[in-house]
């Protein structure tokens, strides 16, 4: 018997309305993707049962948590929830958090501290377990919250941006951590909810993304993130995205100007698509380039800011440009940002080779 | 190493200085005035003795009621969502911007022989509560609740909901998360709750005399029983005074109330 969520709900708040249709198979890792505002923290108060929708079916394999009739409370859900703050209760040591769900279920002291223990080994904190957390680090009290989620063995496990709050040296043993403890037990159905692709890449399996309270792509992470259809999805898959139409060669965008590229799949001229290519292929020239290529926008330096070794590079639109250059984005190396003397205000022109642009038809909504 | 002061403007030291004059000159006049040969025999006549046992007993049992009535109302105020609760935190501040004779008038109109809740109370159970002990821990924890519940309410509300959110997707029903977590977390501002309510209610005075009268052994706490030694024995009240205010200093040294110390 399959443990799966299944959750379709909806939750109309003022004019903020969620509709979201969501399965989740046992072991499986789904993360949602979407701006601030986007319906992810509601879609996951309803999950853990801290909202109720107004209509809609939340199901764990054939146990039912929502529907018409029933809204059972989070305590009796079997629904776990890591959230960016750990949140471990101040007055209880470590092993103690750990021990407190297995405790609220009616395990016996000890059973429930040998439970803890094996927890915090688990997340490697076995050492910590006496002490307060506020004596912890931000990225040991997170592991500790982490073990508490898992020890009560929930059904499904909610993680809400679990790395937003870790410092940039701490956030990639966490993010290691929770991979490991989500891959070695395969029973559970996992939703993470994120804006950062990288923890889509390395813990989930498949990528929904939410808009205004609507899932408007979805698919296996690799593809979503390669593949971008939605210009929110381009941006936190770091990709310069234009919409538009698709034509012979490439899309017409809905100023009328053209963007050449290759299409990936076969597309009928007319029908929904978009254009897009790496920051990295953008070439930048402070005069208009003579020659071949077909891809010359005119652009203005937004802002300059680091990204690795390169520096980004975004462009916003000028009166005799098209208006969906504003917030592309352009790789450049330092030397060459030095050697051209960019600077906020520098009019420029954006090349992108045509083989550069790959074209796919677009998904519904916005 | 010192932390670097940014320097306080020096006109604020003289109005500051007289605040603080304002408050300990008065007690200083307190001990000078005392005389410390006969203090002795003065706090432990016997009409002394009966007013500071009855003091601590009914500042005990008001304390206790503040606790037991005063806590769960703080934690509805706090959780509730309820229209009408903003009005509700408003009327129970009452008490404290109220001057204490009058809420002894209106415990009186209440629970008196010709209030309604009094009449009740005398027709069906034959019980009479004004002039016993009874209406002075009613009186003090009329006056006394307010410190407790604003105190705990702020903490609660400052603890917010999630810790309480996440206690429950830890399976935790919720009687157990107010047990393990919610009550826990507000201990700190509990205690200094309970400490400001049981200060209070020792101190009580006007609400007292006027729904419970002065009578010796019954209803004469100390603050009484320094009002009618003044009259009378000056002596004797002054002494009585510095035992009151021992136990305030006692009071502020030993339990320390958190949030009169401006500690979160």
């Amino acid at each position: 018997m399959s443990r799966g969520l299944h959750a379709r709900v909806s939750v109309a708040r003022g004019r903020f309305r969620l509709d979201v249709a969501l399965d989740v198979p046992a072991g499986e890792v789904v993360a949602v993707l979407g701006p601030n505002g986007s319906g992810k923290s509601t879609l996951l108060d309803v999950l853990a049962g801290l909202l109720r929708p107004d209509s809609g079916v939340v199901r764990v394999g054939d146990r039912v948590l929502v529907d018409s009739h029933v809204n059972v409370p989070p305590y009796q859900r079997k629904v776990g929830l890591l959230s960016q703050d750990p949140l471990l209760f101040p007055h209880l040591s470590a092993v103690a958090n750990v021990a407190f769900g297995p405790r609220s279920r009616g395990v016996g002291r000890r059973r429930a501290d040998a439970v803890a223990r094996a927890w915090l080994s688990e997340v490697d904190c076995a050492g910590l377990a006496g002490r307060r957390p506020a004596a912890l680090s931000g990225g040991q009290a997170q592991r500790v919250a982490l073990a508490r989620a898992l020890a009560t063995e929930p059904d499904v496990l909610l993680l809400d941006e679990p790395f937003a709050a870790l410092d940039v040296d701490a956030a990639p043993a966490v993010r290691g951590l929770v991979r490991r403890v989500l891959r070695d037990r395969s029973h559970r159905a996992t939703v993470l909810v994120s804006h950062d692709p990288l923890d889509a890449l390395v813990l989930a399996d498949r990528i929904v993304v939410l808009s205004d309270g609507r899932i408007v792509e979805q698919g296996p992470t690799r593809e979503v993130l390669s593949r971008p259809r939605t210009a929110f999805t381009a941006r936190i898959a770091g990709l310069d995205l234009v919409p538009g139409v698709a034509s012979m060669d490439g899309i017409h965008t809905p100023d009328g100007s053209p963007v050449s590229g290759m299409a990936v799949t076969a597309l009928t001229a007319g029908e929904p698509a978009v254009a897009v290519f790496r920051p990295a292929a953008v070439a930048i020239h402070l005069d208009r380039p003579h020659g071949s290529p077909r891809n010359v926008f005119p652009a203005v330096v937004a802002a300059l800011e680091p990204h690795g070794d390169l520096i980004r590079v975004r462009t916003a639109a000028t009166p005799d440009s098209p208006p969906w250059v504003t917030g592309l984005a352009a790789d450049l190396t330092p030397e060459a940002v030095a050697e051209l003397a960019l600077e906020p205000g520098t009019a420029v022109h954006l090349v992108v080779k045509a083989t550069e642009v790959s074209v796919y038809p677009r998904a519904a909504g916005p | 190493m010192r932390k670097a002061r940014t320097g306080l403007p020096v006109l604020l030291w003289v109005p500051a200085c007289v605040a603080l004059a304002l408050v300990v000159l008065p007690v200083v006049g307190l001990v000078a005035r005392t005389d410390l040969r006969d203090f002795p025999s003065l706090v432990t006549s016997p009409g002394a003795v009966h007013a500071l046992e009855l003091s601590l007993r009914t500042a005990a049992a008001s304390t206790v009621l503040c606790v037991v009535l005063g806590g769960p109302l703080a934690v509805v105020l706090a959780r509730s969502h309820a229209p009408g609760t903003r009005l509700l935190r408003a009327i129970v501040l009452l008490p404290l911007v109220l001057p204490p004779v009058v809420g002894g008038l209106a415990l009186l109109y209440l629970l008196g022989r010709n209030g309604f809740a009094g009449r009740i109370l005398d027709f069906v159970f034959g019980v009479r509560i004004p002039f016993t002990t009874a209406a002075v821990v009613i009186a003090q924890t009329f006056v006394a609740m307010p410190f407790l519940v604003v105190g705990l309410e702020g903490a609660l509300r400052t603890a917010g909901e999630r810790y309480e959110a996440v206690a429950a997707t830890l399976g935790a029903a919720p009687w157990t998360v107010f047990r393990r977590v919610t009550v826990p977390l507000v201990l700190p501002a509990l205690g200094s709750g309970l400490v400001l309510s049981f200060a209070r209610a020792l101190g009580e005075f006007g609400a007292t005399i006027t729904f419970a009268g002065s009578l010796e052994g019954v209803t004469r706490t100390l603050p009484l029983e320094v009002y009618t030694l003044g009259e009378t024995d000056v002596d004797g009240a002054v002494a009585l005074s510095l035992v009151l205010v021992l136990v305030a200093v006692l009071v502020i040294v030993v339990a320390r109330p958190r949030a009169i110390e401006g500690v979160p």
